[in-house]
């Protein structure tokens, strides 16, 4: 590289730097116009009930200005979102908290000659109010500190009763003809309560804009403007009190909130390339989606589309009776010759074992989408004459299909129309065709029904919810006594089944596990079978033995820590485990694998010649609520049954006390705890369950998942007595 | 044309195919790597060969003595498959001119060079940046090497060079050019117990010395946490850089103490001071004040309590002061910046205060080496009827007299004008941090039911107050409650009592009522009592640990529980006591019976707030001796 190619390029980039910080000039002073150049008189007073808060935000203002310029040959856009706030702040933690404001600078600089086509600009503005009124104006530029993409300013002067109000202007430009911008949904509330809130939408021609309030969000009415080619809405709220966001807990499903999205389309023509429910009319803001709307989305998007040469091959080699026998056998050949097959591989790019990506070695392709996954799948159902249908849903935390407006919501689910349905919705490395999202089960939905494989109609339908037996997790352990109770050896049995054993799988099953039986069944070669050159294979084969040590040593090492939190059990020694039943070929067989350890006995303590052992830790943690008050609804992911058998060989010369404490049962209709304890041939048995009946509890019930809840921990204080005979 | 194509091809893909091969561990490499792993089970890489050479030369524009530092190390891979992160880092003081990787062929990796700064919580903006790229060893035996070369722009901030690395070191050789225009002595740190070897030549052509140090089979640097400071443990060099003749003219660097503090004078002098600005504040809170010790702790807690700690340390800032007025306006500074405004403060309002530069104890040195790794902290010097008085904004909470452990006996230097003062910061006893426990507890069902007293003193006040002053308003009745029954479920707190969290002067009290569920079963006739819900060290042992371990404050703990015998019941026996008093630590745990009330004492007392490796045999002894006591139930039988 010559000096003068090297002048050159540091002269381009110091104008194009420069252009920039023009730029954010001319957004400082518009943003500073738009937050505070038309700001009425704030009365700054804090409601009374609000005088113990850390801070209360006297005015939130989130603003989403939409602006065009039209120049030869393109059209410019600005999507400009302004978020501002004007806060008290009331104790120290409030002053600590925005002493220190930061936010990522999302520059796209193209190392192209000529302007990106899109880029982002944020600034932030700062002003400080004193209680004797006195208003600061902090200088953002020469405060703030920028350190690669972040942007930090150290915020002066700040003092308990000053109220800062500051704003966050973010300014997407592009020149596209035609433009999704990402939807947005969000709570009114937040973490501090807000006295005034207002948010606010400008708009011009070829915009095109969904938005709705739910869950009581006041709605958004249209205000006047300055043209006719601008169009202002606006949505006030007041008085919302702070957000509690307690577990077990969906906000968007309950809390006041809104959805927007943004599209831009200069003309018909573009429309069509822009994803989404596009209002008919774009001078009219688009609240709900039709059912009109859904077949029109839908009808270019979902068909037959696929090359099933390797399904047909497949087909002819196997053996299947009836549709519900070929559609499953089809679905997990699809899994191993569109994934499993293909995991190897990816390990060895990632470890840089595989020195590029091409297909070289191995062909096969993954599914980049559920509709990709869909319309292979149609084609293969087509193909046999099998009948089907589509669901669509949203998950159970963004609200009901009722209330669809964001394309984004929408989830799809392909129903396999035979005697016992099966449903698919992703291939995943253990996923079954009768596994449905846990976030979609028991919601209602909406079927698009095909004759003839064309899109015919809507109905309305609702999705299966699983039963806490379906989820059941079983555990059994067996549990002796060693060196005057030093130490104890343990072994258990784990099994999981339904969606209990989706996050088992995930954290224990290795693709190692089970990919030489799959080869095997569907008669495919592995990677390094397929690879010909003789001294790559040697040294690739070494290379994956390596990385497998590795990866199965830290696993080792993660089941260890597992079993110890499961337990309670504390330095686990000798710690080996066995997979018995990958579980993978059904939604209701069990995942099962066994561990074997010894651990440090710190359940048993000394009492003169007896010894008290805390039976009850051995069931691992449980939820302990000290504060039983709830005033949100209760979603967890699944309903769910959870059980314990632990064995324990009573030690000789020893019997024992106390059972009468481990003999508990409260159960009502949200789910329970039962626990029996017996002894029987120098064995003491203890079994517990405890089921969550429903995924879904109104508050109401809370009480009564609280009287299970707290049995539950209280059987993990119980204590039993070893009394020497 | 499409035949040399073919050609090139397969010419290409010979050559990846056979460089691939270049770059695999030959066997006598794998060999190797199983021997060092059969011997260093914990590691997975070690460095075969490192090579340092440091050389200086002078620019003579700026009149500064500029240093570089070649690097050159093999790395093997010892385990069956390693990937690591290998980085250097510099600031605004420094500068990477080279940083690649080679596999074991030479030829340079195609590897990725990210440079970003370097995150630190503790502070806002600085200067410090790393280039870091991922390393992965695929097979045992795998070998990379690294070569950096880092410049220093000036001498003054070279301090040091450290001998050992991350990882296990088989040999590295530091090879230091001395020319004789620079008058250098290089201070040697913590050599006992590893294998060096110095020899110093001087070479004709040079014209300079050439000093080697080799040092063979230094283990990794410690990954542990509570440790003391690098300077403590590990071998290392402090350069000394004097003097160096440039231009016929000798420029003195730090040849003795008088020219560290004359460098550091002259930052303090640079500053544009208006304390005119804190009259009116210094006014306000001094012209009520009955007493000069009132008017002092009026200022120097109020700059505790409003000025936050948020640092800039970029360039000179790590090293000047902030204005006084600058930081009195921003309500923000670091350590400099509040020791400055404290000063400024007291002077306004008539009193003797000083700027002082102090190395905290996570430094080994003291002043009596003249370099700037000496400090990383500055405080304020109050000199009154004769006495000196340290001050320490950032110590939220601090009480005035009292002083954070991490300064206690360590070296201050203090301004006089031209001159400087060499003082030392008292060391206090443990009780000053006294932390006390009192339950009188009787039986209620399967609980223990009574009234608690706690009182925090020192160190152990001053944490706790600045834990709840800094939580929210909303949450603060909250959190006490949490803080005292642990957020856990067998305890419940109420009737809540303080004295004024405000006050960082006097005793801190607070009295509840306990009830602790699940500490009493009940068996036939017996009932066993798990009377200790604390358990203090109970699983406090060492395994395995090569530092010594650092406590945040003396701790001196002494807790007395007493238990009401329920009529109708006798205490069989008491379990053994455990008592222990040595230089480090005073263990004492006992159960005792008056009538029909037992009494069980602990007392836990960390002296110097160390352990030490050559306690941890004793101690671990202790714990298990203790944890033998914490597992026996009291047993109450029906008489």
């Amino acid at each position: 590289m010559n000096i003068k190619s090297l002048l050159l390029i540091l002269f381009l980039s110091i104008t194009y730097l420069n252009n920039a910080q023009v730029r954010n000039t001319k957004y400082l002073e518009e943003s500073k116009e738009f937050t505070w150049g038309n700001d009425p008189a704030f009365n700054d007073e804090i409601p009374d009930k609000w005088k113990n808060e850390s801070a209360v935000i006297i005015y939130k203002n989130i603003s989403y200005l939409l602006e065009k310029s039209k120049v030869p040959s393109t059209v410019r856009l600005n999507y400009i979102k302004s978020t501002r706030k004007r806060i008290k702040l009331l104790d120290k933690a409030a002053i600590d908290n925005f002493s220190e404001l930061s936010f990522e600078n999302q520059y796209d600089l193209s190392t192209k000659l000529n302007a990106s086509r899109k880029k982002s600009n944020t600034i932030l503005g700062i002003k400080i109010i004193k209680p004797n009124g006195k208003t600061i104006d902090v200088n953002v530029s020469d405060e703030a500190v920028v350190t690669d993409e972040i942007t930090k300013v150290a915020v002066p002067n700040l003092e308990i009763g000053d109220i800062i109000d500051y704003y966050i202007y973010k300014v997407d430009y592009s020149e596209y003809e035609s433009m999704v911008y990402l939807p947005e949904e969000h709570t009114l509330t937040e973490k501090y309560p807000i006295v005034d809130f207002k948010l606010f939408i400008e708009t011009r021609k070829q915009f095109f804009i969904n938005f709705n309030s739910y869950n009581g969000a006041p709605e958004l009415k249209k205000i006047d403007s300055p043209k006719k080619s601008i169009r202002r809405y606006e949505m006030v709220a007041n008085d919302l009190e702070k957000s509690n966001f307690p577990n077990w807990f969906y906000p968007l499903a309950e809390l006041p909130c809104y959805k927007l999205q943004v599209y831009f389309a200069v003309s018909g023509r573009y429309e069509k390339y822009t994803s989404g429910f596009l209002p008919e009319d774009p001078t009219i803001i688009k609240k709900e989606v039709s059912n009109e709307d859904i077949l029109e989305y839908y009808k270019r998007k979902i068909k037959p589309f696929g090359n099933l040469g390797s399904i047909e091959k497949y087909l002819k080699q196997t053996t299947t009776k009836g549709y519900h026998d070929k559609a499953k056998k089809t679905y997990y050949f699809m899994r191993h010759n569109n994934l499993s097959r293909l995991i190897e591989r990816e390990y060895g790019i990632q470890a840089k074992i595989i020195e590029t990506e091409s297909n070289y070695y191995t062909y096969g392709f993954y599914f980049d989408d559920r509709l990709t996954l869909i319309n292979h799948y149609i084609a293969f159902l087509k193909d046999n004459k099998i009948p089907y249908e589509i669901i669509l849903s949203k998950n159970r935390f963004d609200g009901t299909i009722e209330d669809l407006l964001l394309s984004r919501n929408l989830e799809i689910i392909l129903k396999v129309k035979t005697k016992t349905p099966l449903y698919i919705s992703l291939i995943g490395q253990h996923s079954t065709i009768e596994h449905i999202s846990p976030t979609l089960e028991g919601t209602n939905t909406l079927i698009l029904t095909y004759k003839k494989h064309k899109l015919e109609s809507i109905k309305k339908g609702k999705l299966p919810v699983s039963t806490a037996e379906d989820n059941e997790s079983l555990t059994k352990m067996e549990l002796s006594f060693n060196d005057d109770f030093a130490s104890v050896s343990v072994i258990r049995n784990n099994a999981y089944k339904g969606h209990s054993k989706t996050e088992k799988q995930n954290n224990i099953l290795l693709v190692r596990d089970y990919i030489n039986a799959e080869h095997k069944k569907y008669k495919t070669k592995t990677y390094l079978e397929l690879v010909k050159n003789k001294k790559l294979k040697a040294k690739q084969e070494n290379e994956f033995n390596a990385l497998f040590e590795k990866i199965e040593t830290r696993r080792k090492e993660r089941l260890t820590k597992t079993a110890q939190s499961e337990t309670n059990l504390e330095n686990i020694t000798d710690f080996s485990f066995n997979v018995l039943e990958p579980g993978r070929e059904n939604f209701n067989d069990y995942f099962v694998y066994e561990d074997v350890f010894t651990a440090k006995n710190n359940f048993m303590k000394k009492a003169g010649k007896n010894y008290i052992f805390e039976v009850g830790k051995l069931i691992g943690g449980q939820i302990s609520l000290k504060d039983k008050t709830r005033d949100t609804n209760v979603y967890r992911d699944y309903a769910r049954t959870i059980k314990n058998e632990i064995n324990i060989n009573i030690p000789d010369g020893y019997t024992v006390s106390g059972l009468d404490k481990l003999n508990i049962n409260i159960t009502n209709e949200t789910g329970g705890f039962i626990s029996i304890a017996n002894i029987e041939d120098g064995k003491l048995t203890i079994t517990t369950h405890k089921t969550y009946a429903h995924n879904f509890e109104a508050k109401e019930n809370w009480p009564k998942m609280v009287a299970f809840l707290d049995a539950a921990y209280q059987f993990t204080q119980e204590k039993i007595l070893f009394k020497k005979i | 044309m499409l035949k040399k194509l073919l050609l090139l091809v397969i010419i290409t893909f010979l050559n990846i195919s056979f460089a691939q091969k270049k770059t695999d561990p030959l066997p006598e490499h794998i060999a190797l790597a199983k021997g060092l792993k059969a011997q260093y089970t914990d590691d997975d890489i070690v460095v075969l060969k490192s090579t340092e050479k440091v050389t200086f030369h002078r620019n003579k524009k700026e009149n500064k003595v500029v240093v570089t530092q070649k690097n050159h190390e093999e790395l093997m891979n010892i385990s069956s498959r390693s990937d690591i992160q290998k980085y250097i880092t510099y600031n605004g003081e420094s500068s990477i001119k080279k940083f690649e990787i080679f596999y074991r062929n030479k030829k340079e990796t195609p590897f990725e060079i990210h440079d970003e700064a370097i995150s630190d919580d503790d502070m806002f903006h600085h200067d410090a940046r790393v280039k870091h790229t991922h390393l992965d060893f695929p097979v045992q035996g795998y070998k990379y090497y690294v070569e950096s070369i880092k410049k220093t722009k000036d001498i003054k901030y070279f301090t040091s060079i450290y001998f050992t690395d991350r990882y296990q070191t088989q040999k590295k050789e530091v090879k230091i050019i001395v020319p004789k225009w620079l008058n250098i002595e290089f201070k040697e740190i913590n050599f006992e117990g590893y294998d060096i070897h110095k020899t110093n030549e001087f070479d004709d052509k040079l014209d300079a010395s050439i000093i080697t140090y080799t040092i063979k089979d230094s283990k990794g640097e410690y990954d542990e946490k509570r440790s003391p400071g690098p300077s403590y443990l590990y071998p290392h060099i402090l350069v000394l850089a004097k003097s160096f003749k440039s231009n016929d003219k000798n420029h003195t660097l730090f040849n003795e103490t008088k020219d560290l503090y004359s460098w550091y004078k002259s930052l303090v002098n640079s500053m544009d001071e208006h304390p005119i600005a804190l009259k009116e504040k210094v006014n306000e809170l001094t012209q009520n004040a009955a007493s000069d010790e009132e008017k002092i702790k009026n200022i120097y807690y109020w700059v505790q309590d409003n000025i936050k700690y948020i640092a800039f340390e970029d360039g000179i800032a790590g090293f000047k002061p902030d204005e006084s007025q600058n930081v009195f306006k921003k309500r923000y500074g670091d350590c400099k910046g509040m020791a400055n405004l404290t000063r400024q403060m007291l002077k306004q309002a008539g009193f003797d205060a000083r700027l002082t530069w102090i190395g905290t104890k996570r430094i080994a040195y003291d002043y009596s080496t003249p370099s700037l790794s000496v400090d990383n902290h500055m405080i304020c010097t109050l000199i009154k009827d004769g006495e000196k008085i340290f001050l320490d904004g950032t110590e939220k909470f601090n009480s005035f007299g009292e002083y954070a452990e991490r300064i206690q006996g360590k070296q201050v230097l203090i301004e006089n004008g031209n001159d400087y003062i060499l003082e030392k910061v008292p060391v206090l006893p443990s009780v000053n941090n006294q932390e006390t426990y009192n339950f009188s507890a009787k039986i209620n069902d399967n609980a223990l039911v009574g009234n608690v007293s706690r009182t925090y003193n020192g160190e152990s006040r001053a944490s706790i107050l600045h834990y709840f002053n800094s939580l929210k308003t909303d949450n603060k009745e909250k959190a006490l409650t949490n803080y005292l029954d642990n957020d856990d479920k067998n305890l419940s707190v109420s009737n809540i009592t303080t004295s004024n969290f405000d006050n960082r002067d006097t005793l801190l009290t607070i009295d509840y009522v306990l009830s602790q569920q699940n500490a009493v079963s009940s068996f036939d006739n017996e009932i066993y009592i798990d009377l200790d819900y604390k358990k203090e060290f109970g699983k406090f042992e060492f395994k395995n640990r090569n530092t010594d371990y650092l406590f945040s404050h003396k701790k001196h703990i002494t807790s007395n529980i007493s238990l009401e015998v329920p009529n109708g019941y006798r205490l069989s026996e008491f379990p053994k006591p455990v008592q222990v008093d040595t230089d480090n630590y005073k263990i004492e745990v006992q159960y005792s019976q008056k009538g029909n009330i037992i009494t069980y004492t602990k007392t836990f007392i960390l002296k110097n707030a160390v352990l030490k490796t050559n306690d941890f045999e004793a101690w671990n002894e202790t714990i298990k001796a203790l944890s033998i006591l914490y597992s026996e139930q009291l047993i109450l039988t029906k008489a």
